[in-house]
């Protein structure tokens, strides 16, 4: 999955990059900028990365988007009809699984626990949630 | 001047994300997306304005002021929605990184008993319910619950989702 990533990175990057260059300059007096191309050149990049993100998720509905899809189908719906919608095997179970078979958590004597590379990915994300004034919702 | 556009780019990404680090923390953390709109589409106009008016004071001319401050608006939406969508998103949402740093919060350990009692089908669902109630996506009448707006920014993806999937069945 990150090979794909990685491939359209560059594969956008250098299709964006090649416009760019020639665009970028002020219009009244041709000026080139070539430091706001390159930064316009990461930055439509990394966002075509970051919407080729519901690919790796495709056939696989959110839990916002199975609510609403459901209210849509039928006009009103309970608590108890919304809770039915789903599973919690798919919702919680295997999420778990996903993290033990990517090597963030392992399981020892039925308890979880964060392995050295799980540690440094939980630091990052309570260093990044400090700094950004959030907290984790799930 | 092409520095100084990029030092000004910089500047408005500082201060959006010092806005946030300190409005993050008082506001009811349902609206946060709804905040998160605001942010970016005020923020957009804001710098464009902002900027066309340092460029028009500092001397530039009015079409390269106009073309100056689009870009830097551009570029400014530009970096908060990849944010938005790489790093917000999943800390706002996931279920994955909700699990993974309830685990991470107990240095001892958590078994899964423990594991579902705070964190289960019932607290997932409710968040989310609690969450489009706050947005206004939809409406609680009673014990009935029911679709607000045909279209939604959580719709918009459900909609591209099935467009992927349209497209590699």
């Amino acid at each position: 999955m990150i090979g794909v990533y990685v491939f359209g990175f560059f594969v956008h990057s250098w299709l964006i990059f090649s416009h760019v260059s020639i665009l970028l300059v002020f219009p009244a007096d041709t000026t080139p900028l070539p430091f706001m191309s390159v930064l316009y050149f990461f930055l439509m990049s990394a966002f075509i990365c970051a919407l080729y993100q519901p690919i790796a998720f495709a056939g696989a509905q959110t839990p916002a988007a199975i609510i609403l899809t459901a209210l849509e189908k039928k006009p009103k719906l309970t608590k108890q009809n919304i809770f039915s919608l789903f599973n919690e095997k798919l919702l919680i179970h295997k999420r778990i699984e996903d993290l033990i078979q990517v090597g963030i958590l392992k399981a020892a004597d039925g308890t979880f626990e964060l392995t050295a590379k799980g540690k440094a990915v939980y630091f990052l994300i309570v260093l990044s949630t400090k700094f950004l004034g959030v907290t984790v919702g799930g | 001047m092409d520095i100084f556009l990029v030092s000004l780019f910089l500047l408005y990404l500082i201060f959006y994300f010092g806005v946030q680090s300190l409005l993050f923390r008082t506001i009811d953390r349902y609206a946060s997306v709804l905040w998160q709109m605001k942010l970016l589409i005020g923020g957009g106009t804001l710098s464009f304005l902002l900027t066309f008016l340092i460029l028009v004071l500092d001397g530039w001319s009015f079409l390269n002021s106009i073309f100056g401050s689009s870009l830097i608006s551009f570029l400014y939406s530009l970096s908060i929605s990849i944010y938005l969508l790489s790093v917000y998103s999943y800390i706002e949402s996931s279920i994955t990184v909700k699990i993974f740093t309830l685990v991470g919060e107990k240095t001892e350990g958590i078994s899964r008993r423990q594991l579902l009692k705070v964190y289960n089908l019932r607290v997932i669902v409710k968040r989310r319910i609690r969450r489009f109630l706050v947005q206004g996506e939809i409406t609680q009448k009673g014990k009935w619950y029911a679709r607000v707006s045909g279209t939604s920014i959580f719709s918009v993806r459900e909609r591209l989702n099935k467009l992927i999937l349209f497209f590699f069945p």
